[in-house]
């Protein structure tokens, strides 16, 4: 990959930020006349942190990386373990350090440490045979003690936002689809079971009823739900214009920076808006995956499936929440949403990503070993070469 | 792509064809084979993302085409409301602009139940340390402070259950805080007493307003228990969001010391409304009239019009709040119920205002985003004079003293326009002060509710004498030989046919019309009856707009009685029907006594029940119309009744050279002129002949006005009386009241005084039952020749209409 293809996911990333400060601007900018731009001016500046913070990460080699993704994701569980001793308090879960006026989400951090894990454990190495049979049960035990550590905070949607990408490394690795498919089976299962036997929070519970009919309760646990379908609805094609979204000016739309950022840009902007900005997210996501297929390193390949199947992942949840798709959950749109914790690490994500694009793995062929990377050459026996099994 | 990209991409290939496998998986997978699953692997996650990317476009198109307009109607409708403002009513000013009614500003003290705070501030404490929305738990408390409310004895009340063992060490800090407050287990319990306890802000209103702090705080606390027993959500939030009043009609440094601490007293709001103000008190009472609540059937009446204008208070019908803009009233509304109040509510009341409101859900301010403006009530100018109108209503009450009788009215109105100068009725009453006399005034015999001069009908008697010469004449009514002229004269002997019947008051000789009318002389009058009989008599009265109403701007005005046969045949139907009710009544509870207790009663409606037969007997006797009603409808006694302003404007018909004009009271609203009079096409050489007569009722020695009037001269003005002799023409008149007594009558009128710069005036002076032996002269006669003399003193240099 060129030197400069390998910088284009990082290019959507700021373009989707920069829009992002913009709505958030807007947002930050109700009618009060208070705090105006204030959001925006601290996003901006939390840009200027998280894009050369990028930049450097993109420098360390991501050989390096994978080398101590075992120490990284150890640290990383550690900060997890950490919370539950000295987390900050809010909105019913301790998901936050506080430093001064400065809070830390580790979970964010955790995200990135447990793509390099996955990556790590599940790429292909040594003999081939240690390999696809195992790239399941790897991927789930890894997975594992972050998403347990998350989900007890409890911040369920964040956890449940880990499954996918490791699904989707699982898959590509190389897993066998029959037992993904039913460990996908058993683990919705053990989720529904989990969730009908108590085991989910009042609050969660109360969520997921107002999701199935946010008018149950208007003003209560549906008043988010309703206003941000409310305020989409509102934008129409082309959007009641910047700074104009009634919804969003006159402050009936909830943590509109954060979560609900979506409908920002879809009531000032409209649908175009919208989906310009879901084009932008798939644009990205395509990008991530075609570092994945260009990739010559077996852990680099599996490392940009994970990125890309996390920003999937939120961009569905987050843009499916606030459209009335799926539940509520305190998940952020990556790049967009205001917050610093997210956007230093989705951009350091992004940094990753074009150090794993630029990733050179020794050429094992060149030493007289064979290629794992080297692709076979056409078989003449296509239906045969196609079946996976 | 690189060029050397392309080829890393795709040399690869070839160089692993060219070698040999180097190792393969359990199942013979080798290396290539799993690049190749990866790859396609990876082609499928981008497919999939690109699926996911079209539904979550396609969810966007859906949200914001196909419903975007309904979401859109329901945000607005969140975000949107409809304020309806009441407009200021219009005043009520004199010809000189002096204020008879007015609205004045004033203040209530009260406040939002909802927004109000709870007791002791415990309700935040808890919600902070259980992580709940503040409103959850003060929605809780309100619920078991409604419970209090109910019984305040029983034991303590949960407020809520720890959901935490911090939070149940945070619940014992505040048990230790708080006395009132207890736990158990997990549970914080609330004495009732600490539940019902007033909150810090009532309190403090209380101290600033001087409320009664337990009253105050028992209205709050069942104002929510009211609110929060509603079941409907929306409208209990609307129960929640009314504002309760704890004080009405606050002082105004009250009201201003509350809204300077507005600030430390949320949920406290000072309504301003408006009184209506009669800063002249009696004065003109009966004219300017008061105004009163909806009765429940017009409440009703509006609701189901969609016009009751408190359903748009804070609502969100737009369009229902512009259509019930006109003819819609608030349920709290007063309107007008008598005098001008009434005739004119609609000008008065101006049209409410509707605003559309954009709420900010943040800061709560509301911005406007469209607006009807109010349209204010219109001034209603009369063209009484006030100050004419006090001194004739002095006039008027005293003569009702001097002579005994029941009340009395005058009415003074333009000749040529009809426009009222003065329009008194005794005994009256303060609009003003309704509200506290009501219960007296009501069962005051003298009925000081009633307005004399357009509500009571009595019967007229000789005043409208002139009027049946003119119709007698005008219709050439036989006389003796011939048919009646201007120079058919009678001969009055002080009696028609006997004494007991249809006698004179005193021996004319030989009188003609004029003579007839100064002196009054019956004889004359029952010949021309007689001639007229029933139909012509009827034309004559209907002609000077006796026997209907006049159209004067007032509320509640009498047609007065023209009687016929018809008339009389109906009438003692009706009391042949009413004796039979009584006599089933009597029978009922003969038959219902078994002796005691009842009997006195029954034997009351024996009694009544015969009264009643006999009345039906002697009406049905005289129900045919005979010749002596003609003769007594003549001199306006027996069937015929007219009210004061009736009489007034036959005054003015015979001043003005026969033209009826249209009583009014208020000027035009619009600027235009009054309507043209009612031309009766009268002979103008008979009119002149009844004019000289009743000016000669004035000058000459025999003239019925003049005797009396100079009888009583000591007690006129000796300026009022030389004015009334030397300018007015007038007609005394005597009415039998039956069963006895009598009303006294004088009609006069004035022509142009253009010395003193003085419109013609007519005028009508009525003494309900006077006391025996006061006639119509020397009873109405002063008052009507003061009441001149002041109109020509207040109204002296109009030149008026």
């Amino acid at each position: 990959m060129s030197r400069m293809a390998r910088w284009t996911p990082m290019l959507f990333a700021v373009a989707l930020a920069l829009a992002g400060v913009a709505a958030i601007h807007s947002a930050g900018g109700g009618s009060d006349g208070r705090a105006l731009g204030a959001f925006a001016r601290s996003q901006v500046v939390w840009l200027a942190i998280a894009i050369p913070a990028g930049v450097a990460v993109a420098r360390i080699p991501f050989g390096w990386l994978e080398r101590h993704a075992g120490l990284v994701y150890g640290l990383a569980l550690c900060s997890l373990v950490g919370l539950f001793a000295v987390g900050d308090l809010a909105n019913g879960a301790r998901s936050w350090y506080r430093f001064g006026p400065v809070r830390v989400q580790p979970a964010e951090a955790a995200k990135l440490a447990l793509l390099l894990a996955l990556a790590r454990a599940c790429a292909h190495r040594g003999g081939p045979g240690a390999l696809s049979g195992q790239a399941l049960w790897r991927a789930g035990l890894v997975t594992a003690p972050c998403f347990l550590l998350i989900a007890a905070q409890p911040d369920l949607g964040t956890a449940a936002v880990l499954v996918p990408p490791a699904i989707a490394v699982a898959l590509v690795a190389g897993a066998p689809l029959g037992p993904l498919v039913l460990a996908a089976v058993l683990g919705a299962g053990a989720a529904s079971a989990f969730a009908l036997g108590g085991g989910l929070e009042p609050h969660q519970i109360e969520r997921l009823e107002t999701f199935l009919d946010p008018d149950l309760d208007p003003l209560g646990k549906g008043f988010q739900a309703i206003q941000a379908k409310l305020a989409i609805g509102g934008g129409g094609v082309f959007g009641q214009g910047f700074g104009q979204g009634s919804q969003t000016q006159l402050g009936f739309l909830p943590d509109r920076h954060t979560d609900f950022i979506f409908a920002v840009i879809t009531e000032e902007w409209g649908l175009v808006g919208g989906a310009v900005i879901l084009l932008g997210y798939l644009a990205l996501v395509l990008a991530a995956l075609a570092v994945a297929w260009r990739a010559r390193d077996g852990s680099a390949r599996l490392f940009a499936v994970g990125v890309a199947a996390l920003l999937g992942t939120q961009v569905l949840v987050n843009a499916g929440m606030t459209m009335g798709l799926v539940p509520v959950t305190g998940v952020t749109l990556p790049f967009l949403s205001y917050g610093g914790s997210s956007l230093v690490t989705s951009f350091a994500l992004l940094g990753l990503l074009v150090s794993a694009a630029a990733h050179r793995p020794i050429r094992l062929d060149a030493i007289g070993l064979p290629d794992p990377h080297v692709a076979p050459p056409p078989r003449r026996d296509r239906a045969r070469g196609l079946r996976l099994r | 792509m690189t060029p050397r990209a392309t080829s890393q991409l795709s040399s690869p290939s070839g160089v692993a064809a060219a070698k040999p496998r180097a190792s393969v998986d359990h199942r013979g997978r080798g290396e290539g084979d799993l690049l190749r699953v990866a790859r396609r692997r990876v082609l499928l996650l981008a497919l999939s993302s690109v699926a996911v990317t079209l539904v979550l476009v396609g969810r966007l198109a859906w949200l914001t085409v196909v419903e975007g307009e309904r979401l859109t109607a329901r945000a607005d409708r969140a975000r949107l409301s409809v304020e309806v403002e009441r407009a200021p009513r219009g005043r009520i000013v004199d010809r000189r602009g002096r204020v008879l009614a007015q609205d004045r500003p004033t203040e209530h003290l009260a406040v939002m139940i909802g927004d109000l705070d709870r007791g002791p501030d415990v309700t935040s404490r808890v919600a902070r340390w259980v992580r709940e929305p503040r409103a959850a738990v003060e929605a809780r408390w309100d619920a078991i402070a409604a419970t209090a409310a109910r019984d305040p004895d029983g034991p303590p009340l949960a407020l809520w259950t720890a959901p935490s063992a911090a939070s149940r060490r945070m619940f014992a800090r505040l048990v230790a805080a708080e006395p009132g407050l207890l736990l158990d287990g997990d549970d914080l319990l609330c004495e009732r007493d600490l539940l019902l306890q007033p909150g810090r802000v009532l309190a403090n209103l209380a101290w600033i307003a001087g409320l009664d702090l337990e009253r105050a705080a028992r209205t709050v606390t069942q104002a929510r228990a009211r609110a929060l027993a509603i079941e409907n959500r929306l409208d209990r939030q609307q129960a929640l969001a009314t504002p309760v009043r704890l004080r009405e009609h606050v002082p105004f440094d009250v009201a201003c010391a509350v809204l300077e601490e507005a600030p430390f007293l949320p949920g406290v709001v000072v309504q301003r409304d408006a009184t209506r103000h009669y800063p002249l008190g009696t004065v003109a009472g009966h004219v300017v009239g008061y105004q009163g609540p909806l009765s429940p059937e017009e409440a009703r009446a509006l609701r189901s019009a969609g016009k009751l204008l408190n359903a748009f208070d804070g609502g969100k019908d737009l369009d229902g709040a512009l259509r019930a803009r006109e003819g819609g009233a608030f349920l709290d509304d007063r309107v007008g119920r008598q005098g001008i109040e009434r005739a004119y509510e609609v000008p008065l009341a101006g049209e409410v205002g509707v605003r559309l409101v954009e709420r900010d859900r943040q800061t709560g301010a509301w911005t406007r985003r469209a607006e009807v403006p109010t349209a204010s009530g219109v001034d209603v100018t009369l063209w009484l004079d006030a100050a004419l109108q006090e001194e004739v209503e002095g006039i008027l009450d005293e003569a009702v003293e001097q002579v005994g009788a029941l009340g009395g009215a005058i009415v003074l109105l333009d000749a040529r326009s009809g426009a009222v100068y003065a329009m008194a009725s005794s005994p009256r009453y303060d609009p003003g002060r309704l509200g506290q006399d009501f219960p007296q005034l009501a069962i005051d015999p003298r009925r000081p509710l009633v307005h004399r001069a357009v509500a009571a009908a009595l019967p007229p008697g000789s005043t409208v004498k002139a009027v049946t010469a003119l119709g007698a004449i005008e219709r050439a009514v036989p006389w003796g030989v011939g048919p009646v002229t201007l120079a058919s004269e009678v001969y009055c002997r002080g009696y028609l046919h006997s004494w007991k019947r249809f006698k004179c008051n005193a021996v004319h000789h030989q009188v003609g019309l004029e003579a007839a009318l100064a002196q009054s002389c019956n004889i004359y009058f029952y010949r021309a009856g007689e001639g007229l009989g029933e139909a012509g008599l009827t034309y004559a009265f209907d002609l000077f707009g006796l026997g209907r109403p006049t159209g004067v701007d007032l509320p509640g005005e009498s047609a007065g009685l023209i009687g016929s046969g018809a008339w009389k045949r109906e009438r003692a139907e009706r009391a042949e029907v009413a004796a039979r009710v009584a006599r089933a009544r009597a029978d009922a509870a003969a038959a219902a006594i078994a002796g005691d207790g009842h009997a006195e009663e029954a034997a009351t409606l024996a009694s009544r029940a015969a009264r009643a037969e006999e009345r039906a007997k002697t009406l049905r006797a005289d129900a045919p119309w005979r010749k002596g009603d003609s003769r007594n409808a003549a001199i306006g006694q027996g069937t015929l009744a007219a009210t004061p302003l009736q009489v007034a404007r036959v005054a003015c018909a015979l001043q003005n050279g026969g033209a009826l004009v249209e009583p009014r009271l208020a000027q035009p609203l619009g600027g235009e002129r009054l309507g043209p009079p009612t031309w009766l096409d009268l002979d103008p050489e008979v009119l002149a002949a009844a004019r000289r007569g009743m000016r000669q009722a004035v000058t000459s020695a025999r003239g019925t006005a003049r005797r009396s009037i100079l009888e009583k001269r000591g007690s006129l003005e000796r300026e009022a009386l030389a004015y009334f002799l030397a300018h007015a023409f007038a007609k005394t008149g005597t009415a039998e009241a039956p069963p006895k007594g009598s009303h006294a009558w004088m009609l006069a009128f004035t022509d142009t005084d253009a010395e003193a710069g003085l419109p013609p005036l007519g005028i009508a002076v009525v003494l309900e039952h006077v006391a025996h032996g006061v006639h119509g002269g020397d009873g109405a006669g002063p008052p009507a020749v003061r009441a001149l003399f002041a109109a020509r003193r207040h109204l002296g240099g109009e030149g008026a209409p």
